[in-house]
């Protein structure tokens, strides 16, 4: 049982964070630096005083460990959600199960991330143009994240940037529901996504890049198997390394039998019908970094996110269909779990590559612990909060069911997406499941995903 | 003619990756599908001049013999509905290794009574929609048709990949190049236009058209960059809307001799090579491929009219059922009394619409056929080897035969010659100041070139045969023109012709009418169009507005609005219309420029 310092209280916290803003002060970690800490024990309880680690001690009380949070509870937490969430829980019946914080830093990263991040720290620079090297050289990133305690908007983009899911090769099997303002799932898509590094590589006993693909970052697809109109539907983004460049995006339209090169600046723009995704929203860094510009940080400070606690291992398929609710119909949103984030870094970034980008900012909140971006909103061109695109993370471990990597530790992954157009009242969920229609399963660093998934002749054989 | 195929060759395609699969893999089987609902009413007053019960030209017709004039009756046969049809359509997929996937689509068609053309004894009469005497009397290998219904495998396939290597077995659509509609490099598979002609949505190009049969296709990834790919295809050809169909595009008293058209080619194999890959920002594409063009071309067919041998003997000429006319009075025709060709004006003004030169056609009938030789020579004074040198000339000689049989019919034999194509594709994203019309500018290129490709030649067995270049450039672009609706795509297509137009017909023969002969188009520097596509998408893409217009430089265009609405995962509701329209017979959309309608589709996705 760790002992925790009664003397720093919640306005010691906030003092500190606003001091910390006012001073330039980046690196994370109220009563000693984070990830020093992390490094040497993975235990981040001795960086944070109890307040920002109890969901009970920050609110004196008046919420605990187990507690649903719902509209008659949230204004106590209020300032410790994004914009969008308070509204979910305020207005449209969501609820959410309060857990306790996670301390133990492997939980919240794959092994082979946590263990590149931590030996490369120190070693990354951006370069004139903005792009991540290593220091003192012209050589791309060599793994993990780049900025663990970044100093400004642009080394706190990197960190989501470069390497998405954490993994050398993702692939993701998801189902997809779309509530209309009737509050009916009005479309339902499944859909694969795989990403695969070229540079940055974690788990590749080569090393850091893989040879032949030079100055690309990665390749990524994104193809639906079901319902029929939509099978087939592929597109393939092969991005460089240089983030001022736009992907290179190819499609496979199942109308045209054929694959076709598609100008890739639309990226603001739904995949299918109904659906509220966004190639721009992926990962909350959807496009090439320094597209956006403008890029800052804004504020520091405890915040409610999902880190832990959703696989559904136990579930047919990781189905989270037992945790739908809310909404006008009762079948919005997923009961998710969050937990008190010590300590969030709020970046913003505008679409300064974009013109005619419907967006005017996004801000994003990334948990200092793993950089994950466990909230994230966009706002129009009026200044007024559009959508928000919330990440729930976790470890696909529950009790002894767990789904575990090569080396045998648990995976850790994003688990469930709740993407909410707030203007047209329109809510995306993904899930992400073991298995959709077309055979496709989550799998992470398979060997034989670039081939099966990632090149024109992949997309081309996808489609029927 | 071959036997009926049926479904039963189907477990041969399989046993042999079956063969591969792992014994205790579980297959995974997918089924989905729709069933939809396609309607396309007329609005407008024209009717398909090619089918007899609104044949373009009836009533009292000129005899220049001198002998009486010809009467040919006018039906004033009035179809309100172009098409009522329910298709449906089962998809199953079935994982069985890793490395092996197979795929088959069902595909039904069924087409309602609402369109007929006429009987001379009884009225209206129902039409054959889909028998075609290629594999047994359907059009593909594996179809069971009758002549209002069809059911056919569009796909039925078993993938196989391993690394680099992808290996498609079976039966399959095989697309290729970038243009959408204005097919340049899209060369492996002819079209099925049975169903709806091309008079779908333009946006979705030829998907439901393009015609598969069975191939091996293989793809192998040299590098990131460059990827090669070979098909070898059963020969399969392209089907026509059949004669007397709502879209029909052949003249009635015309009949296709398929059976023996198709004879000659069946079991022949297309083959083709392709490498693709990227320079830099610049995409390319190679291929090379030999083929029979699935896009018959025509020649005449000896009537085998026997019955009218011993009336003309005396004349000295040959046996009359050496050439291709049949009296429809008489014994051996396969039309009903009345249904015919009846005099010059009739001949001179549908060979034209058709594409085919009047008086040429007359002039090779003559060449071609002793009999008709002979009689233009003995006994209407025209001489070969030129005979009729004039539309009066090719009337006299219409008008003659007529007056002696009255009016006639025959039949054209299909050829699908073989032909190597060669072909180069380009495509690449210009990048400019952000927000320019420049920046995100695709611009695609593509052209083909076939050596001694061959057309038809009034029908005559002497086809032509020239060299023919096809090019095709798009610029596509996305817009946002507001920050409330999502980007508008915005397409431009320029597709250039050598030597004939959008459908393949010779530009030699295009722009004549019953008084006037063709005026060609060669002179002019062969065949140019272009279209102009609008996509706009309302917010969560869930209603899509469009607007496609295709404008032949000869003188023809297709302008067609839609309106997609999706409103659940289950349900999507399309309308679209179709004006169509052209000058004249020089026109290459000119075959269907009476089809102006209205298409509504609803559809249940399942």
């Amino acid at each position: 049982m760790p002992i925790h310092i009664k003397k720093y209280d919640v306005d010691y916290s906030r003092r500190f964070f606003l001091e910390k803003m006012t001073k330039g002060i980046m690196g994370a970690g109220v009563l000693s630096p984070l990830w020093p800490l992390i490094g040497e024990t993975a235990d981040i309880t001795k960086a944070y005083p109890e307040e920002l680690l109890s969901i009970d001690a920050f609110t004196q009380g008046k919420l605990k460990d187990g507690d649903i949070l719902d509209s008659s509870n949230v204004e106590i937490v209020k300032d410790l959600l994004d914009p969008v969430t308070y509204l979910q829980v305020s207005q449209q019946g969501r609820r959410i199960k309060l857990v306790p914080t996670t301390t133990d830093v492997t939980q919240l990263f794959p092994h082979d991330f946590l263990k590149a991040s931590l030996s490369n720290q120190g070693k990354a620079e951006l370069d004139l143009n903005g792009n991540v090297v290593v220091k003192g050289s012209d050589n791309q990133w060599i793994g993990g994240a780049p900025f663990v305690d970044p100093k400004n908007g642009l080394e706190a983009f990197a960190n989501i940037t470069l390497s998405w899911g954490r993994h050398d090769t993702s692939i993701f099997a998801i189902d997809d529901y779309d509530i209309g303002p009737s509050g009916n799932v009005e479309y339902q898509y499944q859909m694969a996504w795989c990403e695969k590094n070229f540079t940055a590589l974690v788990s590749n006993p080569s090393g850091p890049y893989l040879e032949g693909f030079d100055n690309k970052l990665r390749h990524q697809a994104i193809w639906f198997t079901a319902p029929d109109d939509t099978r087939g539907t592929s597109f393939l983004n092969i991005w460089k390394y240089d983030q001022r460049e736009f992907p290179d995006l190819f499609g496979y339209l199942p109308a045209f039998k054929r694959v076709r090169r598609f100008p890739t600046n639309q990226r603001f723009e739904p995949l299918v019908p109904g659906i509220t995704f966004f190639l721009s929203d992926a990962w909350a860094s959807g496009d090439p970094m320094l597209t956006w510009g403008k890029h800052k940080i804004v504020g520091r400070g405890p915040f409610l996110g999902c880190q832990s606690g959703m696989w559904q291992g136990d579930k047919e398929n990781w189905s989270k269909e037992h945790l739908v609710h809310g909404g006008k119909k009762g079948k919005t949103f997923y009961e998710t779990n969050y937990q008190l984030c010590p300590e969030v870094i709020v970046v913003e970034a505008e679409p300064t590559g974009f013109p005619r980008a419907p967006v005017s900012k996004k801000r994003i909140w990334l948990d200092a612990r793993n950089m994950a971006p466990i909230a994230y909103v966009t706002y129009d061109r009026k200044g007024e909060i559009w959508r928000s695109f919330e990440i729930g993370f976790s470890q696909q471990k529950q009790g002894n069911n767990a789904n575990l990597d090569a080396k045998g530790n648990p995976e850790w992954s994003w688990s469930y997406v709740h993407s909410h157009d707030i203007q047209g009242d329109r809510l995306t969920r993904f899930n992400q499941v073991e298995k959709i229609k077309g055979g496709v399963k989550t799998q992470f660093n398979s060997e034989k995903a670039y081939e099966k998934y990632l090149t024109v002749q992949a997309i081309r054989k996808l489609g029927s | 003619m071959k036997q009926t195929k049926t479904f039963s060759r189907l477990p041969a395609i399989f046993s042999a990756s079956l063969l591969a699969m792992p014994a205790a893999h579980a297959v995974d089987v997918d089924v989905s599908g729709f069933i939809r609902q396609e309607m396309a009413y007329s609005i407008s007053n024209d009717q398909n001049p090619m089918n007899r019960g609104s044949a373009v030209v009836t009533g009292t017709l000129p005899n220049s013999t001198g002998g009486p004039d010809f009467v040919k009756q006018d039906f004033d046969y009035d179809n309100d509905w172009n098409m009522m049809a329910t298709r449906a359509e089962v998809n199953v997929s079935i994982g069985i290794s890793e490395n092996v996937k197979a795929f088959v689509k069902v595909r039904g068609f069924y087409s309602a009574d609402v369109f007929n053309d006429v009987s001379i004894e009884s009225g209206a009469k129902d039409v054959n929609q889909f028998k075609v005497d290629h594999h047994g009397q359907c059009a593909s290998i594996f179809e069971v048709c009758d002549d209002d219904f069809m059911i056919d495998l569009a796909s039925a396939y078993v993938d196989y990949s391993e690394g680099n290597l992808w290996v498609r077995a079976g039966i399959q659509q095989i697309a290729w190049g970038e243009a959408i509609f204005f097919r340049v490099m899209d060369v492996p598979n002819g079209l099925d236009l049975r169903r709806h002609t091309f008079l779908d949505l333009a946006s979705e190009e030829y998907a439901d058209e393009r015609i598969a049969s069975p191939a091996i296709r293989i793809s192998y990834n040299l590098n990131s960059q460059w990827e090669i790919e070979t098909f070898a295809q059963m020969f399969q050809p392209s089907v026509l809307p059949q004669t007397g169909t709502a879209y029909s595009v052949i003249n009635s008293p015309f009949t296709v001799r398929n059976d023996i058209g198709f004879d000659k080619v069946d079991n022949k194999i297309n083959a083709g090579v392709r490498l693709v890959g990227q320079l830099g920002d610049l995409g390319l594409q190679f291929m090379a491929t030999s083929r029979h063009n699935p896009d018959p071309i025509f020649k005449w067919q000896a009537g085998a009219q026997t019955a009218l041998d011993p009336s003309f003997a005396g004349l000295g000429y040959g046996d009359f059922s050496s050439q291709p006319f049949r009296a429809t009075a008489a014994d051996g025709a396969i039309s009903a009394p009345g249904t015919g060709t009846l005099g010059g004006v009739d001949w001179m003004t549908v060979a034209h619409l058709a594409g085919v030169d009047g008086v040429e056609a007359v002039n090779v009938l003559a060449r071609e056929f002793d009999f008709i030789g002979g009689f233009l020579a003995g006994e209407l004074g025209l001489p070969g080897p030129d005979y009729a040198t004039s539309i009066a000339d090719g009337r006299l000689v219409l008008d003659a035969f007529s007056s002696a049989i009255g009016d006639m019919e025959a039949s054209i034999v299909p050829i699908y010659a073989s032909e190597n194509v060669f072909g180069f594709g380009a495509n690449y994203i210009f990048y400019s100041e952000p927000d320019s019309w420049l920046d995100q500018l695709v611009v695609r290129f593509e052209m083909t070139y076939t050596p001694d490709k061959k057309f038809t030649n009034n029908f005559s067995r002497d086809f032509i045969e020239e060299d023919e270049w096809v090019t095709g450039l798009v610029l596509e672009k996305y817009r946002r023109f507001s920050d409330d609706f999502p980007a508008t795509f915005l397409v431009f297509q320029w597709m250039h012709k050598s030597e004939s137009d959008l459908s393949g017909r010779h530009l030699r023969f295009l722009g004549g009418d019953a008084s006037k002969a063709p005026s060609g188009g060669e002179e002019s520097g062969g065949w140019d169009a272009v279209s102009f596509a609008v996509q706009q998408a309302l917010p969560g893409l869930i209603w899509r507005l469009d607007m496609n217009v295709l404008y032949d430089l000869n003188g023809s265009y297709l302008i067609q609005p839609g309106v997609r609405y999706k409103p659940n995962r289950r349900w999507t509701i399309e309308g679209f219309a179709s004006f169509l329209d052209s000058k004249d017979n020089a026109g290459a959309l000119q075959p269907l420029a009476w089809a102006d309608e209205v298409t509504m589709r609803l559809t249940y996705q399942f």
